[in-house]
């Protein structure tokens, strides 16, 4: 458990951000990916059986591509 | 028994009659009678599921993680956990919401999302229906009053199945009457 937490806190855990950091921008944009497939198909799932809360789950879905946006935008910056 | 008459609908309501409804394929003259949707009970897996991811997730970040990484990376990770099992939780709802059966005035209809990027439709005209059975089986289903409805019908027609639906008899009934009027 010490060699673990000597690892991430020695001077040289930078390449280990770096790798932080690169994986969190890939998995920040294969999150926005998804987010706009999953908005494409609740347009698609609304049109085939349409009801009269069609529209909050659209704007739910939609939601996810701002979290998504929110990811890249945090992943970029602040890592 | 259910009134079919009464119209009863609620964005989270697994058995609907005469709900504000349409569908692609509906006719101009066809009204939807029922909508029914999986029991909520048999959507417990993925409730628990992401509850677990929660809670393990936010232990390690209580416990853990502030051991080892600085609060920049931490909120980060948090912020991936949380928009993570959103994401999960929402894909869940979104397929059990839109996996219905349907049955109208003319048609029974099934529709499967089985997952977001494949659909299954089938359809049949009630004249075409041969027989109606339900199966209700265990302790859950026998106490929460939910089964599947299965549809035969003639000839080489494919047969339709709702499966987990509260009500199974009631939907049954329902059919059997709207049966009788279209052969009136």
């Amino acid at each position: 458990m010490e060699e673990i937490i000597r690892l991430f806190t020695s001077d040289s855990n930078e390449i280990l951000f770096l790798f932080m950091k690169a994986f969190a921008v890939l998995f920040s944009f294969l999150y926005l990916v998804y987010a706009v497939i999953i908005t494409r198909q609740t347009q698609i799932m609304n049109k085939t059986f349409h009801t009269k809360s069609s529209g909050i789950l659209l704007f739910i879905s939609f939601v996810q591509v701002i979290f998504a946006i929110i990811l890249i935008f945090v992943s970029i910056t602040l890592i | 028994m259910v009134e079919i008459t009464k119209p009863s609908h609620d964005l989270l309501h697994s058995f609907l009659v005469r709900p504000q409804v349409n569908f692609e394929t509906q006719h101009a003259d066809e009204t939807v009678v029922l909508v029914v949707r999986k029991h909520p009970l048999t959507q417990l897996y993925w409730i628990i599921n992401a509850s677990l991811i929660l809670i393990i997730g936010f232990s390690i970040r209580i416990f853990l993680l502030p051991l080892i990484l600085d609060p920049i990376h931490i909120f980060v990770i948090e912020l991936f956990l949380v928009f993570f099992t959103f994401s999960y939780v929402w894909l869940n709802i979104l397929l059990w919401y839109f996996t219905v059966g349907i049955v109208t005035t003319e048609r029974i209809l099934d529709l499967d999302f089985l997952n977001i990027l494949y659909k299954e439709f089938s359809a049949t005209v009630m004249n075409q229906v041969s027989e109606l059975s339900t199966r209700v089986g265990g302790f859950f289903r026998s106490f929460f009053h939910f089964g599947d409805v299965f549809i035969k019908t003639q000839g080489f027609q494919q047969n339709i199945e709702f499966t987990d639906v509260p009500h199974p008899a009631e939907i049954v009934k329902i059919i059997n009457a709207l049966m009788q009027e279209q052969q009136n």
